[in-house]
């Protein structure tokens, strides 16, 4: 590039700039975001807006649906003691495991980034569990978690124990639930690694003049500056955990006795099942409402603990 | 290796002789009804693992053989079958030709979604006498007849004949009228093939449904009551169907705890010799392939109750959709797949029990000289079974007596106590 | 003079040591941690090598006896396992590349523009996560089946173009967040454009975030059932998560053994991919840092 058409450049732009600098960044921006907007006008709004209206009817998918007004939410909150007990069970779920994730990943993350001989081989074993996923866990765990064949009882065996039956005691299938939510945190290490190499290695640098411990590093700068992605996996974590349906769907059925009936196994099964569409739309919806809410009471959150280097605030 | 080709080339002798004796008859018939001169293609819908669909294969190959008007866009739904079709009705994406499991006439009859049989039935005078007719009940609504089983899937005891010799415990009798094979001898035996020590289990307790449903109609018990406005689950001889079955997990120990079916498969457990006897739907073909010569086994009726003996079944068929735009050319798939030619080639591949009488009378079902020896028992109790209660709520009431049985077999609760709570909740749905 | 550099070495090879010990303490940290999430692995593998009747075995054998090898060549010759193969690798390729050009676009707007509703859409972003697809899934497949999308790859491929995964756009926006405004700034002093900042600053400078979205994306793309299970009729076009389905049979009972030889076939890609895309990120802290 010359030294003129360099220079030329910057004058256009700054005359640009005085003109409507702000128009023409909220004009880009848009245009920018033009892809997301687009695609969801045309495959997003539509399909939600109509869920929304059919929580309001009754519609058994063939015939057409009646609308009812609030009747579902009704028999929903006030006389659905299954709902109430799968509201009860999924939060539990959820707010036991998504802490125990984030900071599982967090630890793992930093345990290797580290120079050390095998780190690729450390990385893959790591993440393994993210790239089986899916129903191959489900069946998996449905065997370690065993009674009689299980690979945990059989190892307790050995050593004259009888284990317990995680999967079909009712006060124990969340347990399990939880410690195979652990078994998948290599996908939040993956997104923390990568975030950990965007942190200037000066900050480092400088720690060390100062003298600061390992701990001190990790939470006075790792931790800090990987705040952004922590409030990432968090509300990530919420949205799915209180999803979740492939486990109890595989291993459990939603049982013993309901006590791992998750909401959205309870939605599958008044859509799928019992066709009552509209009734399971109601639980679509008290769902969204109820991960919006904490989700926005985590972006209210943020401003006090996530650090954005980035951030356009006070410009 | 050697022996799959074997069953791959005896499977294509049959479909070639099978499409010798259909094409005539099926190729007159199809030429009259269907007179578009190019092939009509109807689309068919159907679940299937890796033998169903060779089986599927085969079916559709002979019947697109046997005449040319009507070809077949088999889309193959490997799982989550309801998700996909009812999104498929619901989004006005209509198969021709859906197989279905029986329970589910009742509901999309009730929504429309299936075409009536007996127009067509009546105008080909079509003969349905040598289908089982408890069968040919499961898919008729009001008496019009909705669709066809492919499968009369009675569900018996399978047992381990080895195992029994070798604990000297003799066989129970695959005689229906016999009833010295009751609830005691029945305890009798598993007792005597227990060993918990080395994981050997006399029988195991499974909390499905129809497993618990046969025990308690054996015992009288009913579902409904006569006139459906209350569950009678609650009722002394269900409450002591429920207390027997339970008595086999904690207090005789004869049973493994419950959760083991759900741990490998129901089936694994009995084909790796864990338990000695085992409720299951007959689907031979896959017990013959696992089992093979490593032990003996055999099929008998579940012991008598105080009602005598009963068994529980249903199986899968096939219907029209209401919406379906070759109605004519569906049903003559549906009437080939009842068939002799269709029954036969089905029930060679799947090894379960064939709708028709006829079938279920021919080497093609009996295979003497394979296992079961018993093999007519199934098709022996068509008159001890008791289907499942057939009311629009059953669908959720059966499966909220599932979910509460759980603390029944797990030993949370006394039968009487979790009847009473779950006749209280399939009450209030009625 | 002389004593302080006679201690120096002392207090060297201190330093060495303890961290020699803390380096041991790590790899037993991490070797630990290894085995137990390798082992539900190792059962896979030890599963996918035995025989129909060995599988209910108690206490559960970890080497099969005997190994059935054969179980490898039956899950995939059961089916086109090679078309489906093929299939699945054509419509991750195209989705990845799709969600990548998508989500980091829209991200870096969402990140770093200024515009009104901004804040509001963003949330609107995040909320299309929140409603369970079974919900839409009608309505979804209704508008497909207008769009004349159904039996085609195209509901599978197509929205990838539009971020129609809001996890990848937030992803971005997180990373491109941490990424210090003042090199935004310079570029715009030397008259860059908005997009040129996005292409020759952004981009660049995010590459492990790039590669940490393309592992994940490809890997939920490859493992993606519901909409094959919907939009694909034909068997010739299904991917491999939705023919794997075939080995479960709800009343059949399962073939355990071919459904795990079949699944460690399934995951030899992805493991693979992650093996290799990982070098973007494997540095370590040393040589990372925003050095312009």
């Amino acid at each position: 590039m010359s030294l003129v058409s360099a220079r030329s450049g910057t004058s256009r732009s700054l005359l640009r700039l005085s003109l409507s600098s702000r128009q023409s960044e909220a004009l880009t921006g848009i245009l920018m975001a033009s892809p997301w907007i687009l695609g969801f006008l045309i495959f997003i709004v539509g399909p939600m807006l109509v869920s929304l209206y059919l929580s309001f009817t009754r519609w058994d998918l063939f015939t057409e649906p009646r609308w009812i007004g609030l009747r579902n939410y009704e028999q929903l909150f006030l006389r659905d003691a299954k709902f109430l007990l799968s509201l009860k069970v999924t939060t539990i779920y959820a707010f036991v495991s998504v802490p125990l994730q984030v900071s599982l990943g967090l630890v793992l993350a930093n345990l290797l980034n580290q120079k050390i001989r095998l780190l690729g081989f450390f990385r893959t074993v790591y993440y393994l569990p993210s790239v089986i996923g899916g129903i191959a866990v489900a069946v998996m765990f449905r065997w370690i978690f065993g009674t009689q064949f299980g690979l945990i009882n059989g190892m307790l065996a050995t050593l004259g124990i009888q284990g317990p039956s995680w999967l079909g005691d009712p006060d124990l299938v969340l347990v399990s639930f939880v410690l195979m939510s652990m078994w998948g945190a290599g996908a939040s290490m993956l997104i923390y690694l990568g975030a950990l190499q965007g942190i200037p290695t000066e900050l480092y640098e400088a720690a060390d003049v100062d003298g600061a411990g390992n701990l001190a590093r990790f939470l006075r700068i790792t931790v800090p500056m990987m705040t952004p992605v922590i409030f990432f996996n968090m509300i990530m974590g919420i949205i799915t955990a209180l999803q979740e349906f492939v486990l109890p769907f595989i291993m459990t059925r939603g049982g013993p006795a309901n006590s791992s009936t998750f909401l959205v196994l309870y939605l599958y099964r008044n859509a799928f099942e019992l066709f009552k569409m509209g009734y399971a739309s109601a639980i679509a919806w008290i769902i969204f409402i109820y991960i919006m809410v904490l989700t926005i009471f985590i972006i209210r959150s943020s401003s006090m603990w996530v650090y954005y280097e980035g951030s356009l605030k006070g410009r | 290796m050697s022996e799959n080709t074997g069953r791959l080339s005896r499977r294509g002798f049959l479909r070639a002789t099978a499409a010798a004796i259909a094409a005539p008859a099926l190729g007159q018939v199809a030429t009259t009804v269907v007179h578009a001169q190019e092939p009509v293609t109807i689309r068919l819908t159907a679940w299937g693992n890796p033998t169903e669909f060779t089986a599927r294969e085969a079916t559709n190959a002979l019947f697109e053989e046997a005449q040319d008007a009507i070809k077949i866009e088999f889309i193959h739904i490997p799982d989550s079958y309801s998700t996909k079709l009812q999104t498929m009705l619901a989004g006005g994406d209509y198969p021709d030709v859906m197989y279905i499991g029986n329970g589910w006439t009742v509901p999309f009859v009730s929504r429309g979604q299936l075409e009536s049989l007996d127009s067509y039935i009546e105008r080909d005078m079509f003969d349905t006498t040598d289908i089982f007719e408890a069968n040919l009940k499961l898919y008729q609504v009001d008496g019009v007849q909705y669709g066809f089983p492919l499968d009369a899937p009675n569900q018996q005891i399978f047992y381990n004949v080895s195992w029994f010799e070798e604990m000297g415990v003799p066989r129970p009798s695959s005689d229906w009228e016999d009833e010295s094979w009751n609830w005691d001898t029945f305890l009798e035996a598993a007792l005597a093939l227990t060993d918990r020590d080395n994981n050997r289990w006399g029988f195991q307790v499974k909390n499905g449904f129809r497993p618990w449903w046969i025990w308690v109609t054996a015992n009288g018990g009913g579902f409904y009551n006569d006139d459906y406005t209350a569950c009678i689950l609650n009722e002394p001889p269900a409450v002591e169907a429920f207390e027997f079955l339970a008595s086999l997990i904690h207090e005789h120990q004869v049973a493994p705890p419950i959760d083991v079916a759900s741990e490998m498969g129901a089936w694994n457990i009995f084909e790796a010799g864990v338990v000695a006897m085992d409720t299951f739907w007959p689907a031979m073909g896959r017990m013959r392939n696992n089992i093979g010569d490593k032990f003996v086994w055999d099929v008998a009726p579940h012991p008598a109750g105080a009602a005598g003996k009963s068994t529980a079944g249903g199986g899968s068929g096939q219907a029209i959709s209401a919406f379906s735009e070759q109605k004519d050319a569906a049903w003559e798939f549906l009437k080939f797949m009842a068939s002799t030619a269709g029954v036969e080639v089905w029930t060679d591949i799947m090894g379960i029990v064939p709708p028709l009488q006829s079938v279920a009378a021919s080497d093609v079902f009996l295979k003497p000289g394979e296992p079961p020896e018993h093999i007519s028992v199934f098709t022996d109790g068509a008159p001890w079974l008791r289907p499942d209660p057939r009311h629009a709520t059953f669908a959720q009431a059966s499966s909220i007596a599932v979910s509460e049985l759980d603390r029944l077999w797990i030993g949370q609760a006394g039968a009487q106590e979790v009847a009473d709570s779950l006749v209280a909740q399939i009450n209030d749905l009625l | 003079m002389a004593q302080r550099t006679a201690r120096l070495p002392a207090q060297g090879s201190d330093t060495r040591w303890s961290e020699q010990a803390k380096r041991l303490s790590i790899y037993l940290v991490l070797l630990a941690g290894a085995i137990i999430v390798f082992i539900p692995f190792a059962w896979t593998l030890s599963t996918a090598l035995k025989a129909p009747d060995r599988l209910a075995e108690f206490p559960p054998r970890w080497i099969p006896d005997p190994v059935v090898w054969g179980n490898f060549p039956e899950a995939v010759t059961i089916k086109p396992f090679g078309r489906w193969f093929l299939n699945t690798l054509f419509v991750v390729g195209v989705a990845t590349t799709g969600t990548i050009m998508s989500a980091s676009l829209v991200a870096f707007s969402f990140a770093r523009l200024r515009w009104p509703g901004r804040n509001l859409l963003f949330l609107v972003l995040l909320a299309t996560m929140m409603l369970p697809d079974q919900v839409t899934l009608i309505p979804t497949f209704v508008l497909f089946r207008h769009l004349g999308w159904v039996n085609t790859y195209l509901p599978l491929v197509a929205p990838p173009f539009f971020a129609r995964n809001a996890f990848f756009v937030f992803l971005l926006r997180q990373f491109f967040m941490t990424i210090p405004l003042d090199l935004d700034d310079a570029a715009r002093m030397d008259g860059a454009s908005y997009f040129q900042i996005y292409l020759r600053i952004m981009l660049p400078m995010s590459k492990p975030a790039l590669a940490v979205a393309a592992i994940m994306f490809s890997q939920f793309k490859w493992k993606e059932f519901l909409a094959p299970l919907i939009y694909l009729n034909k068997q010739e076009m299904f991917t491999v998560s939705l023919g794997l389905r075939t080995f479960i049979g709800e009343s059949w009972g399962t073939e355990w053994h071919l459904m795990m030889a079949a699944n460690i076939i399934f995951m030899i890609p992805l493991i693979l991919i992650f093996f290799f895309a990982q070098k973007y990120f494997i540095q370590g802290v040393v040589i990372t840092g925003v050095k312009g």
